[in-house]
């Protein structure tokens, strides 16, 4: 299993290779988002020499929802990755696959679309296709996670086993319709990680809403920490994505030392645990219909 | 061509009345792996009885299984989807690669994709299309000009959300209600947390008021852009909500169908008119959504989200004695002798009249029709039909 980290800085490569990274996710300038950094070509080029240098292979996180007007966008950029030595394509959109094809990068995508990979026959599926690996949705169980990996070998398997899980993905530029409706002059707001949003009848949970050029999104009040399940889940397990928004630096490269190494958790866990919880790891969503509560 | 109009069906009832009332197909959740936990949802019994009076009016009938299946959902979907072949039901509508791998088994049975999958690109379209699918709804997030562009680009058939409820966030991705209340929004059990209000801070500083925040959407209405998608040669124009009263799809459906049949035969009317028409059942906040592009603070709800319909409705006519000339009327809000009545319905227009005396079944003369779901009996100046509407005009 990988420990995947977010590179925010090509001097960090050295550093996050020594606390225990595996692979480094990198956001490209091009369609990306939800990120504190991006990357330009010139500039992912040279990541990928330093970190192939330390043997790290490098991901870029397409998580950008694909409009009609993107394609052209998607389609350079998939034309300049296919000249590079790039190690895996994230993907919350399937249309990267659909175009990944035509540059013959169909097996270096990773399907992550945050929910949609959430039952055992999902994998079966993207095998076909020969994808690289798919993202199991972050809000299914831990129980969950052990079955679709005992139920499924094959192609790699992954998922985002730390940070702020994002929970809400608008197109609407909802902060700055709020501040242009109370007629509030906000300046940069745009990828600023402190705005939270806090409901009224949980005022214990501070919500991180982030707005960028993609539009708006809201993450979990909780940091997800996983160091007792990765134990369980690491035999199916190709990646462990530790994401990185809202997190300064000392936290970032702590988790990542811990995930790397079991003696490190408890020290992480003593200084940063307060701030953590177990995601949907025991979280068992209802459904039943007729079910009028909530 | 004219594109179909697919309408919303919450039962059997509605599915009639949104079929008699315009609509060229419905759709319809069943019991199991559909979204809309709180939709009356429909037994097989009751699919065969829609699909039957659907057919019989040459129209179609589309059953939802849209639900993100976990590995506990996936039990006894082979079987559904084969009663759902035998019983001839037009197309499922999926989101879920097992659904569509599976569905694809029943050569009769079409197969759809779900505004879950969030579709916004000619790209995904065509990628769809090859693992069988014959008709992408696609996301309500895209605009007039992309909805060109991924016409021009491929033939699979388009289906456009034109009227109804908005998620805040794209469809199929959004886990705030699994979250904060833990019901799954993407096995039907959203709680609609984007439309509750929240306070907002920047590094730990208030900047709302007394919870103004909000995210919510408003309602999607899109009169006066039905000739512009119906030139792009999509092929439906899709209402939002199986839960919505049998008033409101009626009202809803035939304006759109108006509107539809008056720009296929080069007849438009002013705009106000259809709109006054939505009106009359139209309780939220709307606008066009993005078709226009990106959303402004115009699109958003930021007051109260609720509004009174210009009409209230009363009541359904159940049966008519020509003879007698008095109509059976299901009633279902509190009218009276000598209040003005509008008779809708579905192919006659509408006339009103004024009420001059209503009785029980029994024969007993009565002021008011006040307790719900009564059957009484009125005289009527004009022949009436079953399933049409009478609106009380305020």
């Amino acid at each position: 299993m990988r420990i995947v980290a977010t590179l925010y800085d090509i001097e960090e490569i050295p550093g996050l290779s020594a606390l225990g990274a595996d692979a480094f996710l990198v956001h490209p300038a091009e369609l990306s988002c939800k990120a504190r950094r991006s990357f330009s070509r010139p500039e992912l080029l040279e990541i990928l020499r330093r970190a192939h240098r330390f043997g790290k292979p490098v991901y870029v996180h397409l998580n950008r929802m694909i409009h009609e007007p993107d394609l052209p966008v998607l389609d350079d950029f998939l034309h300049f990755l296919s000249g590079t030595a790039i190690d895996g394509i994230v993907c919350f959109d399937l249309s990267v696959l659909a175009l990944a094809q035509t540059h013959g990068l169909v097996g270096k995508v990773i399907y992550r679309p945050g929910t949609m990979n959430t039952n055992s026959y999902d994998p079966w599926f993207f095998r076909k296709l020969h994808l690289k690996g798919i993202t199991l949705s972050k809000d299914i169980t831990l129980s969950e996670l052990i079955s679709i990996g005992e139920n499924y070998q094959g192609m790699e398997i992954s998922v985002v086993g730390h940070g702020y899980l994002f929970l809400f993905y608008s197109k609407r530029p909802l902060l700055r319709n709020y501040f242009i409706h109370k007629d509030v002059k906000m300046a940069g707001f745009l990828g600023d990680e402190s705005f939270r949003l806090v409901e009224k009848s949980r005022p214990e949970d501070w919500y991180p809403i982030f707005e960028d050029a993609a539009g708006t999104h809201i993450f979990r009040a909780k940091k997800l920490q996983s160091f007792n399940e990765i134990k369980v889940l690491r035999p199916y397990l190709a990646d462990l994505f530790v994401d990185r928004l809202f997190q300064k630096d000392d936290e970032y490269f702590a988790a990542i030392q811990a995930y790397a190494d079991e003696t490190k958790e408890s020290a992480f866990l003593q200084t940063f645990g307060s701030e953590c919880d177990s995601g949907f790891y025991y979280q068992k969503t209802l459904w039943k219909k007729g079910d009028d509560r909530g | 061509m004219k594109p179909e109009l697919l309408a919303p069906a919450g039962d059997l009832e509605r599915v009639k009345v949104a079929l008699l009332y315009g609509a060229d197909a419905v759709y319809i959740g069943g019991t199991k792996f559909s979204l809309r936990s709180r939709a009356s949802n429909f037994s097989l019994p009751q699919i065969r009885e829609a699909v039957l009076f659907a057919h019989g009016l040459g129209k179609k009938v589309y059953v939802t299984a849209n639900i993100v299946f976990h590995d506990e959902d996936l039990e006894g979907l082979d079987e559904y989807l084969g009663e759902l072949a035998t019983i001839h039901v037009d197309a499922v509508i999926a989101s879920s690669p097992y659904v569509i791998d599976r569905a694809a088994r029943h050569p009769g049975l079409a197969i759809h994709l779900s505004t879950q999958q969030s579709v916004s690109n000619s790209a995904l379209v065509k990628f769809w299309a090859g693992y069988g699918v014959q008709r992408v709804v696609l996301a309500r997030e895209v605009s007039l000009s992309e909805i060109r562009a991924i016409r021009a680009a491929t033939d699979t058939g388009l289906e456009v959300f034109i009227h109804g409820g908005m998620c805040s966030s794209y469809s199929g991705r959004c886990t705030l209600s699994n979250d904060m209340t833990d019901r799954d929004a993407n096995r039907g059990g959203c709680a609609h947390s984007c439309r509750w209000n929240y306070d907002l801070y920047r590094n730990g500083i208030l900047h709302s008021e007394a919870y103004d925040f909000q995210m919510a959407a408003k309602d999607l209405q899109t009169v006066r852009f039905i000739p512009d998608l119906m030139k792009l040669g999509v092929a439906a124009l899709k209402i939002e909500g199986r839960m919505k009263s049998l008033h409101y799809i009626a009202t809803v459906v035939n304006a759109y169908r108006r509107i539809i049949d008056d720009a296929e035969d080069g007849t438009l009317h002013p705009w106000p008119v259809y709109e006054a028409a939505i009106a009359k059942a139209e309780n939220r906040q709307t606008s066009f959504g993005f078709l226009n592009g990106t959303t402004t603070v115009d699109q958003q709800v930021y007051e109260s989200g609720v509004s009174e319909p210009s009409q209230d409705f009363v009541g359904v006519v159940l049966r008519y004695d020509p003879d007698a000339k008095t109509a059976t009327i299901g009633q279902r809000n509190v009218f009276g002798t000598g209040d003005r009545i509008e008779l809708f319905t579905p192919d006659r227009g509408s006339k009103t009249f004024v009420l001059e005396g209503l009785e029980t079944l029994d024969g007993t003369q009565v002021p008011f029709a006040n307790h719900a779901m009564e059957t009484v009996r009125i005289p009527t100046p004009y022949p009436m039909k079953p399933y049409d509407l009478l609106r009380k005009v305020n």
